[in-house]
Formats: structure tokens, C-alpha cells, sequence
């Protein structure tokens, strides 16, 4: 597949495909631009003028100016650390990046990006990065909401050789050609990552080749030559633009100055034969001599009134950074979330109307419909929801309305999709980047913490990442360590990021479609063990806002704060305890970032009494963070010290019995309520310090294990001694089927494995066979009749 | 400090109880965990009898019309951040009506017990009333509607029954420290917004006979909260 082995400078000697003189004039100019930059940078950083680290590009700006002298500013590229040069290439004014590198108001991104997070969204710069590989799968975004949204622009990702061993390069080119996305993939292979050899740590350092691998062409160019550059890119270019799909250029060169300023030009990693020969090679000289000798377009005078015309430029560049003023210190909370962080139509006053009964499951996939047909720039990316309507049933029917390029069926990449869900987003699309259970997101959590979470602080509120991350979280009977946990506290943890916990199909479809028009990254944590839930859902338009609580019971003796799964377990709670006298009120939060402390805080002023229950865990967890902003909001109001119950700190284990031992339930929750009452609190024991003490007592904090039915009740065998007809326990979310065929009447004689009936669930339609050979002796649920999960639906007898 | 000074074992809410009745907490019994005064201890305090045995000084043998009267200053900034917000969208609300709608929803907070059975709210207009009946479900959208209408016919609802009575004084330095109730309505609210229209003095004159101090109070701190946090009266 790969177009050629490195493009040997002498094939254009003849030059019968030289472009126009001024086409190869600006690629010059744009060289000694970026190296007059930074060196200027050098100095100003030498002496102390520029907070923070200074990657320098000195050597490789050949590759930079090659490539983007073929961008439109409505293509994007993605950067990495070293990654001046390319912001410059792109075109971005020197004196704003200049002031971005001093951290200054003017900088392009305010002050608040600096040097290794450079944005500007005028000449389609999606950023430096700090992050190594992080921008790969960006340009695949890019590119493909760019034709989502009609347009032919492309993304292009700049990477180095380190990145080349990276998951997300993997991932980014793989999803990359199997999309056939208009992108375009630049290594530049400097031969180090940092000081490691790359020949030290791959046994393939041909990095063109690793194409092959994805099914798409990969060609090395002498990235030193900016006209071989200039001519691959030229090729990669069009093939991107033209629908082709993605290509991968590797670019061979070197950076002839330290890792960063400061770091030792050779090391201990690089030889001074090596580094002169490179110095030799000197991407600037070379051009300039071709210009002059080979090509003969220009003379030596011409050349230095353009180098001279840089300097000026440069020199006015300082001077503007170094007038620029600081960032006001007021403005540091700014930009963290879209202000507001609710959307218009979040806002608008609740039109009381017309409501119907709808499943969850059916529920979300009404509001993502709704809100897809509303903005055909919604892209869903996900691990099976295309064609086969996703594991839990939660994107069925979507991929027939929506077709295969908006409901996208993802490889097993959560790094790779999820980063082009970020760069789609943040480029004009909306994307759904759905990674089935919420334990899946921490394979992906880099470009959710450190690239959507940051995008809008980073770039001064210039840029954002509106996408929503959807997975199904939570227990659900005996899911096991890796399906079960909720993590909502790691992610409110964040600042950037909004976090949902709905707990009715209701909220569940308003917050989804809320979250698809808000302005800000959203975590839809979307509790498993109510998939199966149905509930009154609004018809037509409903939006939840965020950071809105809901009062899900009014009481007066006591607040309990309970979102997802724990609400209803906290309801329950509450009837047993009235019962007793005790009034509960309970809040549903919702979202857990923004947080409607308010709406506790008034709550506990008329109870004067709290519990928080959550499903998440205690250590740094909700019901410390509620507990305090009590104490520091309504501390007067306070009759008894707060309390909180969470899941117990352990991992989930598999067996049901130790899994129950392990959550909160209605039981435990009513006893807190008692114990908060009388004024001493469950006390947990999260903090492991116990194995730290001499003595450690024994301690018996779980409530002693109550045996309690997990599932709706196994079929017995009847009084008439038949052989039970069931319905199959089948997937965890699906709790009930449908009757919709018997192929067999009483008293037709049947044999195991004969197939007597269909159900159908949410998710599938299932065949019953006949588990004994006899006579059908009973039909007990007709055709139409909906049967729980181990239901009895007929007989056979012997 | 003095060291000798025992620690007296009292919940911050019994704290504040003590402070606003004046009684010293040395003099009372916790029932709480080893002895700590809960609010229970203060709102059950019954004082000793005085040596002498004296009986209290009997209650007035006339039944006098007992009024009460609270008072608080609402802050208005979010809400009018919010009408802002709204009416840049096309949807344009009144402070009438959000007051309209804060009085209703502020009766929800009200245990059921002491709830008056009817919550509407008599909104007083030039020489005459409206009433609202205030359903928690209204939104502020028909609310607004149905008071706009009220406004433009001329009848008067001064007969029908309501608890409240509403009146929204125009921006002056002079407001009122009493007010009188009107007659069949237990409770009247009287608003006064300042100048710049950042605060809202609200006066809640209340029967005593029939409104208990703690519900009035309660009450008024729901209106204040509903109006200072007023996403939720717009949900």
C-alpha cells in the first residue's frame, strides 16, 4: 500500500513539477518565520520572560510550513508539545502567539493555554497538546463532522515518532480508514521521544509502514526538504478532500535544539557527529540554496530582504508581548462552563401537558431521535449501537432513521472514538460518544479529563467540546468489578466536566436532551438497574435543566439526598419510616455537577436533620461534600450531625449474596434514618486505618445480611407436578418479555429441544423449547401477556 | 477562656433556638447522646414555677384582635438576571407575576397540617381583588395569563375566599412597618421594591389567632427562597 519509500530530493531536480515561484518564496518565508520565532522565544525564555516549559520546533520547520501551505483556514490541524511552528504554519499572528508564550492577556488563548495549548479557531488551530497523541484522533473528528456538516475541509494531525507507539495512534488510524476520514496524519519522526532511541523501542521503526496495518497508504518523505514535503502532503491532500479517505506521511527530521530550553542540546542520548550532520542538513540553508542554485527563482539579495522583512516582523512580535498586560487575577473562575451552563430551551417555562407511560430505555431513545432530526449535525459514535441497536437495546431502531454515517459503529477504540468525538464537537457537530458500561470510560478518560473537561478554560472560553459521553453505570445483580461501578464523584471531581444521574425515564430524556444542546462535555451516567423501569414521561419537547433538584418526597423530620438507583430505594425507606412517625424528605439531585445545593440547604432548614445515600463510594464522595457544605452553609440549622451511607469500599463482587452484603438498601437506609435521629450517625469505615492499629476490633458495620429475592421469583414447580415452561433469564437490563407466539396447543405431544413458543424482550425475540419430552399439558400466558424474568408461562407433563 | 466553664452538649439548631428565646442552655436538660440539648428540649421548655407560686398574670378577659407582623428583605438580582435572560428570548414575565406564583408555591412548604385548606391568593388591585387559585402545577406562563386578564375586566373577588392578600407597592424611600389586614383574609403580604428594583421589602402581617408565628415565619422564608432562587418557580 505504501506509495513509495522516502522521495529522494534529486526527483524534482529537473523540477517539470515545480509550482509557482511564489508558492515556493512563501514556503521559505514561512520557514524563517518560525525559526526567527522561536529563537526569539529562546532568548526571551532564557531570560526568565516566559513562565513555564519551551518545546522548540529549531530544525523541523520544514515539515510544518510543507503541510499546512496546502490548509485552508477552515481546515483544523491538531499539534503536539513542540508544536509553535505548526500554530505559526496555520497562520496564526505572531504577536498573539508571542503573547500566549508570556501568558498574557493579548496571547490567543488569553493567558490561560500558554505555550503547549495554543488554540485559534479564526485559522484552524485545534491546539498544541500536552498530552502525547492526544490530537490524533482529534483530526478524525474533524474531518468527519466537517462532512457531516457538507463541507470538504480535512483534519491534520502532527505527531512525533513517541506518539507512533501510542494506543491512540493505533485507535485514531484504524477508526480513521475504516471512516474513510478526511484527515491526514503527520509523524514527525525526530528519532527520539524525549532522549529514548526510537530504534530502542520498537522493533518497526519505519513508521510509514505501520499504515499497512490500517489499510491505508503511508509514505516517508525527508521531512528536512520542505518541497518533498510540500509534494506528499499535496497527494495526501487531495485524497482526503476528494473522499478517499486518510494517509499517513512520515516526515524524517530533527530537532537540532534540546527536548525543551534548558534541557541539554546532546545529552547523554545523542552524539555531537550526529547533531552536526543534522546541522548540515539545516532545512532553511538547503531551500535556500535550491531557490538560488537548482531552481534558480530567486538570488541571494531577494532572499535576505525576506529574511529581513521576518526579523521585523518577529521583533514587533516581542515588543507586543512584552506590552501585552497580565490576565486580571478576577477573571480565574471564568469560562470553566458555558454561562449559562443550561441551553434556551432548558429554560423556557414547563408547559404542563399530556404525559404517557414509556419504558427508560424507550424513553432516552425518543429524546436522542428527537433531538437528532432537530440538528442533522449529531453524530453518534458507539461500540454496537449501530445496525444492532446497541447492547442494552438503548440505540435501537436509530441507525434505521439515522443511517450509518450518523449512528457510527465504533471498533472496540474508546480512546480513539471518544477523541473524535472531541474534536467533532468542538468543530461545529455535536457527537454521542457511547461507551457502553461507565468502568469503560476510564479507557478513554485522558480525552475526557484533560482535552474535553479543559477545552473551554484552555482557549478562554473560545472554543468548547459539547459532546455527551453515555454509558449505563451502576450495579445491577452480580454485573461483577468490571460492569457495576457509577465513578459520578470522580468525574464531579473535574471542573469542566457535567455529570448526570437521572432516576426516572423522565429526567432521563430530559437531561439526554439538554445535555445534546448544551455547551459543555456531559457524563450521562445512566443507571443499569433502571433500564428495565418505566415511568410517566412528558409528550413532545421536554427538557430537564441542569443543576435543578427535584423534591421526589416531602417530609419534615429529616432530608435524605439519593440520586440514580438509591432514589427509589430511599422511597422505600421513607413509607417504612412513616410508618413509625418518621417524615423523610427526600431529594433526587439529578445532576451531581452542577449541584442544586440550595435546594438541600432549604430542605435541611425545615428538617434539621441529614442523611446522604449514594451508590458511589465514601472515600472523597458525595456525602462528605454535602455533609460540609451544610456545615458551612446551615450549621444553625443542625439538630443531630449528618450522615451518610455509601456503597461499601469494596470492589463488586460477583456472588449475589456478597454483592448485597455490599450495597445500600431500603433496610440500611431506614436504620441510618433512625441513627441520624437519635443523634449518632452511622459511622463508616472507609478509611482502612483500622489494619494500621495494634488491635484492630473486629467490627460488624454491615448490616447482617437479610436474605431478599434478587430477581422476581423462579417458577415453581406446579402442584400437578409439570415440568415449568419459563420465561429465560436472559440480558441483566431486560426484566420482562412478551408472549408472542405458541407453536404448540395442550395436549400436543412435544420433544426436548422443540421449539413451543417466541417472547420477545426490548432487545430480541426469543425461542422457548420444550426443556422435557411429553404433552404440553398448560398454556398459562397467552399470546400478548408480559411475564417476568423466570416466569412460569405453561407446563409439560411426563 | 476559662477552663473551669463546662462544655454544655447542644445541636447548633438548639444553639440558635436558645439564643433567639433568651434562655440560658446551663438551664436546661438535653435528651439527646450523652445529654446533648436538641431542639426538641428548647421548643418543650417550660419555665419553673417562681417560689412565691404566683400565677402568671391572667390573659386580657377581652379577646383583642391580635395581629402579628414579620418582616424580610428579599435580594431580586438572580430573578431580574433571569427575567433578563427570558425576555431576550421572547418571554416576557413581570415581578407581579413571579410574586404571583412565589406566594402560591410558598404554601407548599407548610406542614399539611397547619395548611389553610385553600392556598389562593387575593392579588390586590386598585379598590378591588383578584383571586388566584394557586395549583403548584400552574405555570407561570398561564399564571401570567390569567392575571393579565384579571387585569383588564373590572370584577372584584373581594368576597371569595382566600388567605392572602397580595399588594405590590410602586418604588418609594417610604415604606410601611404595618399594615392592616384586609377583612376574611388571615394573611396580607405588602411588597415594596426599592428604586433600582434590587431589593423587595416584604412586610407579612398575619392573625395571630389563627396563623401560628412559626408557620408565618416559615412561610415567609419559603417566599424569600423561591424568590431569591427563582429557576425553580419557572420548572
Amino acid at each position: 500500500m505504501a506509495m513509495s519509500a522516502a522521495r529522494a530530493r534529486d526527483d524534482f531536480k529537473s523540477a517539470p513539477n515545480l509550482p509557482d515561484k511564489q508558492v515556493l518564496l512563501d514556503l521559505f518565508e514561512r520557514m524563517v518565520l518560525l525559526r526567527r520565532f522561536e529563537s526569539m522565544a529562546q532568548i526571551a525564555c532564557r531570560k526568565g520572560e516566559t513562565p513555564g516549559f519551551l518545546h522548540l520546533y529549531i530544525g523541523e520547520e520544514a515539515t510544518g510550513v510543507g503541510v499546512c501551505a496546502h490548509l485552508r483556514p477552515t481546515d483544523w490541524v491538531t499539534s503536539t508539545h513542540r508544536g509553535h511552528g505548526h500554530a505559526l504554519a496555520k497562520g496564526a499572528d505572531p504577536g498573539r502567539v508571542m503573547a500566549e508564550l508570556f501568558g498574557k492577556a493579548d496571547g490567543i488563548c488569553g493567558g490561560r493555554g500558554g505555550t503547549m495549548h495554543l488554540y485559534d479557531r479564526s485559522v484552524g488551530l485545534f491546539g498544541t497538546n500536552g498530552i502525547v497523541a492526544a490530537g490524533i484522533g482529534h483530526a478524525v473528528g474533524i474531518g468527519m463532522g466537517a462532512r457531516q456538516q457538507g463541507r470538504d475541509d480535512i483534519g491534520v494531525a502532527f505527531f512525533g515518532d513517541g506518539a507512533a507507539n501510542h494506543g491512540g495512534f493505533h485507535e485514531a488510524l484504524n477508526f480513521a480508514a475504516v471512516q474513510r476520514a478526511p484527515a491526514v496524519f503527520v509523524c514527525e519522526n525526530n528519532l527520539y521521544a524525549t532522549a529514548t532511541p526510537l530504534k530502542s523501542i520498537t522493533l518497526n521503526p519505519e513508521i510509514s509502514t505501520k499504515a499497512a496495518s490500517y489499510g491505508m497508504p503511508g509514505v516517508a518523505v525527508d521531512g528536512n526538504d520542505v518541497f518533498a514535503v510540500w509534494l506528499a502532503m499535496k497527494e495526501a491532500t487531495e485524497r482526503a478532500r476528494s473522499g478517499k479517505g486518510p494517509t499517513l506521511i512520515e516526515a524524517k527530521t530533527y530537532r537540532t535544539v534540546g527536548h525543551h530550553e534548558g534541557d541539554p542540546v546532546i545529552g547523554n542520548y545523542r552524539t555531537q557527529e550526529e547533531l552536526d550532520a543534522w546541522i548540515k542538513r539545516d532545512p532553511i540553508d538547503m531551500f535556500r540554496n535550491k531557490l538560488i542554485e537548482d531552481y534558480g527563482v530567486a538570488d541571494a539579495e531577494a532572499l535576505a530582504a525576506i529574511e529581513a522583512r521576518i526579523e521585523t516582523v518577529v521583533e514587533q512580535a516581542l515588543a507586543f508581548a512584552r506590552n501585552s498586560p497580565e490576565p486580571d487575577p478576577a477573571t480565574v473562575r471564568l469560562h470553566v462552563f458555558a454561562d449559562p451552563i443550561n441551553p434556551p430551551a432548558a429554560l423556557q417555562p414547563r408547559a404542563v401537558g399530556e404525559t404517557r407511560t414509556q419504558g427508560w430505555l424507550e424513553a432516552v431513545r425518543d429524546g436522542i431521535a428527537e433531538e437528532m432530526r432537530a440538528d442533522p449535525a449529531i453524530l453518534y459514535f458507539g461500540e454496537g449501537s449501530g445496525e444492532r441497536g446497541g447492547s442494552f437495546a438503548h440505540t435501537k431502531n436509530l441507525w434505521q432513521e439515522f443511517g450509518a454515517d450518523r449512528m457510527v459503529d465504533t471498533p472496540i477504540s474508546e480512546q480513539g472514538f471518544t477523541a473524535a468525538a472531541v474534536g467533532a464537537s468542538a468543530t461545529g457537530a455535536r457527537t454521542v460518544s457511547d461507551l457502553m458500561f461507565a468502568d469503560f470510560v476510564f479507557e478513554t478518560a485522558g480525552q475526557l479529563f484533560l482535552q474535553a473537561a479543559k477545552l473551554r478554560y484552555m482557549t478562554s472560553g473560545l472554543m468548547s467540546a459539547p459532546m455527551v459521553v453515555r454509558v449505563g453505570a451502576g450495579a445491577l445483580r452480580s454485573s461483577g468489578p468490571h460492569h457495576s461501578g457509577i465513578y459520578h464523584p470522580v468525574f464531579a471531581h473535574m471542573p469542566g466536566l457535567v455529570v448526570c444521574v437521572p432516576s426516572t425515564p423522565a429526567d432521563a430524556k430530559g437531561l439526554m436532551k439538554t445535555a445534546l444542546r448544551a455547551g459543555d462535555p456531559v457524563i450521562m451516567l445512566e443507571p443499569k438497574a433502571l433500564f428495565a423501569s418505566k415511568g410517566e414521561v412528558p409528550v413532545g419537547e421536554h427538557y430537564v435543566p441542569f443543576g435543578v433538584a427535584r423534591i421526589a418526597r416531602a417530609g419534615t423530620d429529616i432530608t435524605i439526598v439519593a440520586a440514580g438507583q438509591m432514589v427509589q430505594r430511599a422511597l422505600e425507606a421513607a413509607e417504612a419510616l412513616a410508618a413509625e412517625g418518621i417524615e423523610s424528605e427526600v431529594i433526587d439531585p439529578r445532576t451531581i455537577m452542577p449541584l442544586d445545593i440550595d435546594t438541600i440547604v432549604a430542605s435541611v432548614r425545615k428538617t434539621h436533620r441529614l442523611l446522604v445515600v449514594d451508590e458511589a463510594w465514601a472515600m472523597c464522595g458525595l456525602g462528605g461534600e454535602i455533609a460540609q457544605a451544610i456545615n458551612e452553609l446551615a450549621f444553625d440549622e443542625l439538630d443531630a450531625p449528618p450522615g451518610r451511607l455509601h456503597t461499601a469500599p469494596t470492589s463488586h463482587p460477583f456472588a449475589p449474596v456478597l454483592e448485597r452484603a455490599m450495597l445500600v438498601d431500603a433496610a440500611r437506609i431506614a436504620q441510618g434514618v433512625r441513627e441520624v435521629i437519635s443523634g449518632k450517625p452511622p459511622v463508616p469505615d472507609h478509611w482502612y486505618t483500622v489494619g494500621l492499629k495494634s488491635s484492630a476490633p473486629a467490627k460488624s458495620a454491615s448490616a447482617p445480611a437479610k436474605p431478599q429475592p434478587a430477581a422476581p421469583a423462579p417458577a415453581t414447580l406446579s402442584a400437578g407436578g409439570d415440568e415449568p415452561i419459563t420465561m429465560p433469564f436472559g440480558d441483566l437490563t431486560v426484566s420482562e418479555g412478551t408472549v408472542v407466539k405458541w407453536l404448540k396447543a395442550v395436549g400436543d405431544a412435544v420433544r426436548e429441544g422443540e421449539l413451543i413458543a417466541e417472547i420477545e424482550t426490548d432487545k430480541a425475540v426469543v425461542e422457548i423449547e420444550a426443556p422435557i419430552n411429553g404433552t404440553l399439558s398448560a398454556i398459562d400466558q397467552p399470546v400478548g401477556a408480559v411475564v417476568p424474568m423466570g416466569g412460569r408461562i405453561g407446563g409439560i407433563k411426563k | 477562656m476559662n477552663a473551669q466553664v463546662r462544655r454544655v452538649a447542644a445541636s447548633p439548631y438548639a444553639r440558635r433556638l436558645a439564643r433567639e428565646r433568651a434562655l440560658p442552655l446551663e438551664a436546661l436538660r438535653g435528651s439527646g447522646p450523652g445529654g446533648r440539648i436538641l431542639a426538641a428540649d428548647i421548643i418543650g421548655y417550660v419555665p419553673v414555677a417562681t417560689p412565691d407560686g404566683a400565677a402568671p398574670a391572667a390573659a386580657p378577659s377581652i379577646a383583642a384582635s391580635r395581629i402579628a407582623a414579620f418582616a424580610t428583605s428579599v435580594a431580586l438580582g438572580a430573578l431580574q438576571d433571569l427575567l433578563a435572560a427570558l425576555e431576550g428570548s421572547g418571554r416576557v414575565f413581570d415581578i407581579d407575576d413571579v410574586l404571583l406564583c412565589a406566594a402560591g408555591r410558598a404554601f407548599a412548604g407548610i406542614p399539611d397540617a397547619a395548611k389553610p385548606g385553600d392556598t389562593s391568593v387575593a392579588l390586590e388591585l386598585a379598590g378591588r381583588q383578584a383571586v388566584f387559585a394557586m395549583i403548584p402545577e400552574t405555570s407561570l406562563t398561564s399564571l401570567r395569563a390569567t392575571r393579565l386578564a384579571a387585569l383588564a375586566d373590572s370584577r372584584d373577588d373581594a368576597e371569595r375566599p382566600a388567605p392572602l392578600s397580595l399588594r405590590v407597592l410602586p418604588a418609594s424611600d417610604v415604606r410601611p412597618v404595618m399594615m392592616p389586614l384586609l377583612p376574611g383574609r388571615a394573611m396580607r403580604l405588602t411588597v415594596s421594591l426599592d428604586a433600582p428594583g434590587i431589593h423587595a421589602e416584604c412586610l407579612l402581617t398575619t392573625d395571630a389567632g389563627s396563623i401560628d408565628e412559626a408557620i408565618a415565619a416559615t412561610w415567609l422564608s419559603a417566599l424569600k427562597s423561591a424568590i431569591e432562587n427563582p429557576l425553580r418557580l419557572f420548572v
